[in-house]
């Protein structure tokens, strides 16, 4: 994911001299590719998130578009009140990427686990969240990405998120009053309570969500006032993140979904391992949220 | 027009009309405002374009956007802000507040979280290399914000970088908000250390607008980002301000109002 994304942007940066990278000493084997094509417009800035993304205000506000580059954690924790106080107070095109969420770094532990980033940016308002699964559709939401006139967050997962063979199945639907929603790379743990639903005799929609912003998105609100039951599935904690973003959304409704946020739960601190395993061990028990799901729909039919 | 005024004169002007404007207000960062009076008249008198919205103009950053009022009062003196305008500071619905908002004309960023001016202030130098483009960025730095890691990155980052474009004048008055710098925070030698960082270095008093002035201009032709290290007076130019600490947040009575003023020249 992260070759794809530097390709994408060294193509727009072929067509638009405005496009400037900057990266806080991370994307090793990664941003070379840009900074060999493009050597005046590639700026390693050191390990200092903060004054990574004020030159970046500063370099959007004298007309240029930068993309800033590091780990999700450091560029959009570290730098937040510069991303607050920069791009989002001026509304400028400054472009945050932030590598590998939830637990995309696996052995790096908590330091290194984007779990609470959505939560901090999404109540920033004007900036949008961009977080894609995979390379299908890259290249037109990036042009949307770079085309927006204000901040964005790119969520990046270092890999593309493949489906894992045993949770690949045929959906098969009859007028279902169940949705389950998988937000950015949460693929698979979708996929995983999809599983516990069917295994459960439920019928459901499922269907993936790749942008979030500060504001309503119609689209999704019309989406979800079709159903009687909505799950969100995300890695990232339950509180603050995509599904707090549904709950919130919903209340604009007569008659709102009831929300199941499936997430992470508990702080990731301790032992570690795999993104499956970790995802095992902090996630919500899929099992669980599928039975809430049948306890919900057996109350709803009375 | 050029002001036929000396840089001096156009420094006490502001002064007293620092001192009326936050009186008028009931407000007070008073002691930090004072503090830059020369330093902003030297810049303003430098900065091309100064005031405007100029595609050419020199960048202007007050990082320490606590002192907005001096910004404000120099742009009155200058004519680019009206007297009446300046007659909102601090009421409802006012674009002057106490620290400049990017609505402005005259700001190029919002500041008021100490140590992000000079950040923005070295993208925007960055981005005049990038370009080749002519203007200048100048940034007014309080000393209280090198305890701020930001402000150090951007200091090493403008220096790796051979910002040239880019000047700081640094307003070494030594005290912060709860007390003396070298009591709150022991930051070491700034011009030692922004010469270790690869800055050229450039000293000069504080208060004495023509020779900040031409350091302004002696800056210039630098092949490296400047800083000016300014040794300053808090609350100066009022004897019962000067190094004291409670200036930085009191308003003043009536009576330390007169007082203030019968200090000034001209008066």
């Amino acid at each position: 994911m992260r070759n794809q994304l530097i390709e994408n942007i060294s193509t727009i940066a072929r067509q638009d001299d405005r496009v400037v990278f900057l990266t806080a000493d991370l994307g090793f084997g990664v941003t070379e590719a840009f900074r060999d094509e493009f050597p005046k417009r590639f700026f390693n800035v050191g390990v200092a998130e903060q004054a990574m993304i004020a030159a970046a205000t500063g370099l959007a506000r004298a007309g240029l578009i930068p993309y800033c580059y590091s780990i999700a954690t450091f560029s959009a924790l570290r730098a937040f009140e510069f991303i607050r106080n920069g791009p989002v107070l001026h509304q400028l095109p400054v472009k945050i990427i932030g590598v590998g969420p939830g637990f995309d770094y696996e052995n790096d532990g908590l330091t290194h686990f984007a779990v609470d980033d959505i939560a901090v940016l999404r109540s920033q308002p004007g900036l949008q969240i961009w977080a894609p699964s995979d390379e299908v559709g890259f290249k037109s939401s990036f042009l949307r990405v770079h085309e927006y006139a204000g901040p964005v967050y790119l969520r990046i997962p270092r890999r593309p998120i493949t489906k894992s063979v045993a949770a690949q199945r045929p959906i098969e639907v009859q007028s279902p009053r169940v949705l389950v929603i998988a937000f950015g790379d949460s693929l698979n743990e979708a996929l995983e309570v999809s599983g516990h639903l069917t295994s459960s005799g439920i019928d459901f929609d499922f269907v993936e969500q790749h942008w979030m912003g500060s504001l309503a998105d119609f689209d999704l609100l019309q989406l979800i006032a079709r159903y009687a039951i909505c799950v969100s599935v995300e890695t990232h904690y339950v509180s603050g993140g995509f599904g707090s973003y549904l709950l919130e959304l919903s209340q604009g409704l007569e008659q709102p979904p009831r929300i199941f946020r499936h997430g992470i739960e508990s702080l990731p601190v301790g032992p570690l391992g795999t993104r499956k395993w970790l995802s095992n061990v902090h996630m919500t028990d899929p099992t669980q949220t599928a039975q809430r799901v049948v306890k919900a729909l057996q109350i709803k039919n009375g | 027009m050029q002001d036929p005024r000396s840089p001096k004169q156009i420094a006490d002007s502001t002064r007293k009309r620092i001192l009326e404007t936050a009186f008028r207000a009931n407000k007070g960062h008073l002691g930090s405002a004072l503090s830059i009076c020369e330093l902003i008249t030297a810049t303003a008198l430098s900065a091309r374009k100064f005031g405007t919205d100029h595609p050419a103009r020199d960048r202007v950053v007050l990082s320490k956007g606590h002192a907005s009022l001096a910004l404000y009062c120099i742009l009155v003196e200058l004519g680019h802000i009206a007297e009446s305008d300046l007659a909102s500071y601090c009421k409802d619905g006012s674009l002057l507040q106490t620290h400049p908002d990017r609505e402005l004309k005259s700001v190029e960023f919002s500041t008021g979280s100490l140590g992000q001016g000079i950040g923005f202030a070295t993208g925007l130098a960055l981005a005049s290399k990038i370009r080749t483009e002519k203007y200048r960025t100048f940034v007014i730095l309080s000393d209280s914000e090198l305890n701020e890691g930001s402000t150090w990155e951007s200091i090493a980052m403008a220096g790796t970088q051979c910002l040239a474009s880019l000047t700081v004048l640094l307003d070494l008055n030594g005290q912060q908000a709860l007390g003396y710098t070298n009591d709150v925070l022991r930051v070491g030698n700034p011009s030692k250390m922004f010469f270790e960082l690869g800055w050229n270095v450039v000293k000069a008093p504080g208060h004495d607008a023509g020779q900040l002035t031409s350091a302004i201009q002696q800056t210039e032709s630098s092949t490296k980002p400047s800083v000016i290290i300014a040794q300053t007076t808090a609350g100066r130019g009022v004897s019962f301000m000067e190094r004291r600490i409670e200036w930085h947040y009191l308003p003043m009575t009536s009576e330390q109002f007169q007082t203030a003023m019968s200090e000034q020249s001209g008066q």
